[in-house]
């Protein structure tokens, strides 16, 4: 017997062990939506800052404002429709920073170049009202690091995006029909009260959030 | 590391005596309290957040009720989304699969997870013993306690016991780290010398929060970011997971990390949730080529046969328990010698390093109830510690308790019958009151011989009354009779007083 037929022998073995019926939570359908304002006083709360703008231009307008206040070099962006509609050339001109495409670049390019970006920008799948949370889906177009490797991570998010509550995304990622191979979660800024519980904000992952909301 | 928490006593007496220590512990629980509190609001008033504690509960009782078939379902998912699954009985043998791991990916450097199932079976100190690898613990609490060489404190806060000069001092000597008191600098130097690291580990290891049969999927929580890394960057990703890890759905499995964090830090989520699905797909440049789930035993499948044994998986390793611990806030971790200090501890311990080793944790405990109060997940802590009592003293083998000496049975044997007859317990007294108050000074009695000596080593008795309660109460009752007697006879007297006087010849 190998050691996995072992173990769950024993497990079934249990005497008292009989299969319970499971516990069953749905989201109620009139709750799927998530309110705005809660989300932006999450968001807020866990660290992020969060913007409430029109439209994609006026992202763009922000984005070429912070880009030239921080200083910032190195851009690395999720291959998004969303992001796709900011116009890359014209912000480049403007204030002169390097951007690239995530899905662009491979292997150690890839990899060298998303390690030493100063800012990553991606779109996001849904988001939560109830923590204020983004939630990405990973992929080629929207790699792992790009919303953790830069110092200052941006995330651009549609109202209708926002969810109510984590029970309306377990039902959404439960049926998922070809799931990826990760979600991630992001609630604000990385931190850590690890030192005599004095919290300090960007322990490994980026140590500025800001999230656009827009129609 | 080694544990010890056979040396429960020596350490605890140690640890004591750090009184600024003990303050602090304290006031840091006192203050999570508050945030654990506070957070727990979000589910509504008293009746709501102990409807979210028994939902919480009753997820978990579920799970243990379908856990073979649960571990079955789970392994065929996450095997069909290209994770390969392995199970190991005990830790040596979990230490072994990750060695093979190692060499067969010929690893050089390894970045981890906070994982507790790591610390449970030693495997940072037998990699680097079997196989020279290079181990980075990315938590900060847990990087500390690395260098140190020491057990974490609370399973959250595995530094939260040193002060900042302390802190300072270790990553000085360890890691070279410029002399500073300011919390962020600390930081960010530790920040920069870890980036590095993972960057170029080979392999990541973490632990399991909760598993999803259905799906297959993995949950891992963190608000430092370590974990996105160490599942992000390097090219194989090993995660280690104890058997009770798995639950049905991800409704279950959000209810339970939300009871989770609420009760761990006071959030209502931390900073990253990562929800793992299987290694990089095929195009994709971040996340591990290869991704292992070591399914580990370690005696929780013999517990999981007892019926109230198996109340004990329950727990979701929030550490609330601990904060909650007048024990463990005044003798801190250290004394429980190994990974799950406190109440957590108290309750897993016994099942995997026996009754006899564990002895003095179960036997430390006031049972007082706090940690059961607050427990997310429905552990039963009280019944289970006086059941260990019980299992210790009657020398239970399947757990590797041994049965008391003959001397104290015997003891404990003529107590019992003593008890059970009203007699026998009288003259039993009056008997023991004359031994035991020929020991007295000052009226206290501070020491016996035989069984009973241990109870003495750190408490005082008073002299036993010339007279027992049962006596004076005797005493008492008669007295009221009497009493009674005579006032009735009194009674009587004026009524018949009061009869002549009414039927008095005229």
């Amino acid at each position: 017997m190998s050691r996995r037929e072992i173990i769950l022998e024993r497990l079934k073995s249990a005497t008292w062990a009989k299969p319970a019926s499971r516990s069953i939570m749905s989201p109620e359908d009139e709750a799927y939506q998530g309110e705005v304002q809660i989300f932006i006083e999450k968001a807020i709360a866990a660290g992020a800052q969060v913007e409430e703008l029109g439209n994609i231009a006026e992202v763009q307008d922000r984005i070429g404002q912070i880009v030239a206040e921080a200083k910032i070099e190195k851009i690395i962006v999720a291959d998004e429709a969303i992001t796709r509609q900011i116009d890359w050339q014209k912000l480049q001109e403007q204030a002169g920073f390097l951007v690239e495409f995530s899905s662009e670049l491979a292997g150690d390019a890839y990899r060298s170049y998303v390690l030493s970006a100063d800012l990553g920008i991606t779109g996001c799948q849904y988001a939560l009202a109830e923590t204020g949370s983004v939630v990405l889906e990973h992929s080629r177009a929207s790699e792992r690091l790009v919303s953790h490797a830069p110092d200052h991570y941006m995330c651009i998010v549609r109202k209708g995006q926002i969810l109510k509550d984590r029970l309306v995304l377990a039902g959404l990622l439960q049926n998922y029909q070809s799931p990826p191979a990760a979600w991630t979660l992001i609630t604000g800024v990385s931190r850590t009260a690890d030192v005599a519980m004095q919290v300090v904000l960007g322990m490994h992952g980026p140590r500025r959030v800001t999230i656009f909301l827009i129609d | 590391m080694k544990l010890r928490p056979e040396d429960f006593q020596s350490v605890a007496r140690e640890e004591v005596a750090k009184t600024a220590q003990r303050d602090f512990v304290i006031m840091v629980a006192g203050v999570f309290n508050y945030l654990c509190d506070t957070a727990m609001g979000a589910y509504g008033d008293k009746e709501e957040q102990d409807k979210a504690r028994a939902l919480g509960a009753q997820i978990r009782e579920n799970t243990l009720h379908n856990l073979p078939q649960l571990l079955e379902e789970f392994e065929k998912n996450a095997t069909s989304n290209g994770i390969q699954v392995l199970w190991a009985a005990d830790a040596e043998e979990a230490c072994q699969l990750v060695k093979g791991l190692v060499e067969k990916h010929q690893v050089k450097t390894i970045t981890k997870g906070k994982s507790m199932i790591s610390e449970e079976i030693g495997l940072n100190h037998f990699l680097e013993q079997e196989t020279g690898v290079k181990i980075y613990e990315g938590d900060l609490g847990e990087f500390i306690v690395q260098q140190r060489g020491t057990l974490p404190f609370h399973i959250v806060g595995p530094a939260i016991n040193l002060t900042v000069q302390e802190i300072a001092s270790i990553l000085q000597e360890h890691i070279d780290m410029p002399y500073t008191e300011t919390a962020a600098e600390i930081v960010s130097y530790v920040r920069t010398f870890l980036r590095d690291k993972f960057e170029r580990a080979d392999m990541g290891i973490t632990g399991v929060n909760q598993a999803i049969a259905s799906t297959g999927s993995l949950i891992l929580v963190e608000n430092e970011g370590n974990i996105r890394w160490v599942t992000s960057a390097p090219r194989v990703h090993v995660a280690l997971m104890s058997i009770e890890k798995v639950c049905a759905s991800f409704a279950d499995a959000f209810h339970l990390l939300g009871l989770l964090t609420r009760n761990c830090t006071g959030q209502a989520i931390t900073s990253y949730v990562s929800i793992l699905n299987g290694p990089r797909r095929d195009d994709e440049e971040d996340g591990p080529e290869a991704m292992y789930v070591v399914i580990v035993d370690n005696g929780r499948s013999a517990a999981y046969q007892d019926p109230h044994l198996k109340e004990a998986l329950r727990c979701i390793r929030c550490g609330r328990c601990g904060i909650q611990c007048p024990i463990y806030g005044r003798v801190g971790a250290y004394p429980y010698g190994w990974c799950y200090p406190g109440p957590m501890g108290n309750v897993i311990a016994p099942l995997i390093m026996g009754l006899d080793r564990t002895r003095d944790l179960y036997e430390a405990c006031t049972l007082c109830g706090g940690c059961q109060s607050v427990c997310p997940g429905g552990t039963p802590h009280l019944d289970l510690i006086s059941r260990y009592r019980h299992m210790k003293v009657t020398g239970d083998e399947r757990f590797g308790g041994t049965r008391v000496s003959l001397k104290e049975r015997a003891a404990f044997e003529l107590m019992n019958r003593g008890m059970q007859n009203p007699a026998l317990y009288k003259s039993g007294l009056k008997i023991a009151r004359s031994y035991i108050n020929r020991r007295s000074q000052d009226g206290y009695i501070s020491s016996l011989p035989g069984p009973m000596s241990g109870w003495f080593t750190c408490r005082d008795f008073p002299q036993l009354p010339e007279k027992s309660f049962r006596e004076r109460w005797q005493e008492d009752l008669q007295r009221e009779a009497a009493q009674l007697a005579g006032s009735a006879a009194a009674q009587q007297e004026a009524a018949a007083h009061n009869y002549h006087l009414k039927h008095r010849p005229r």
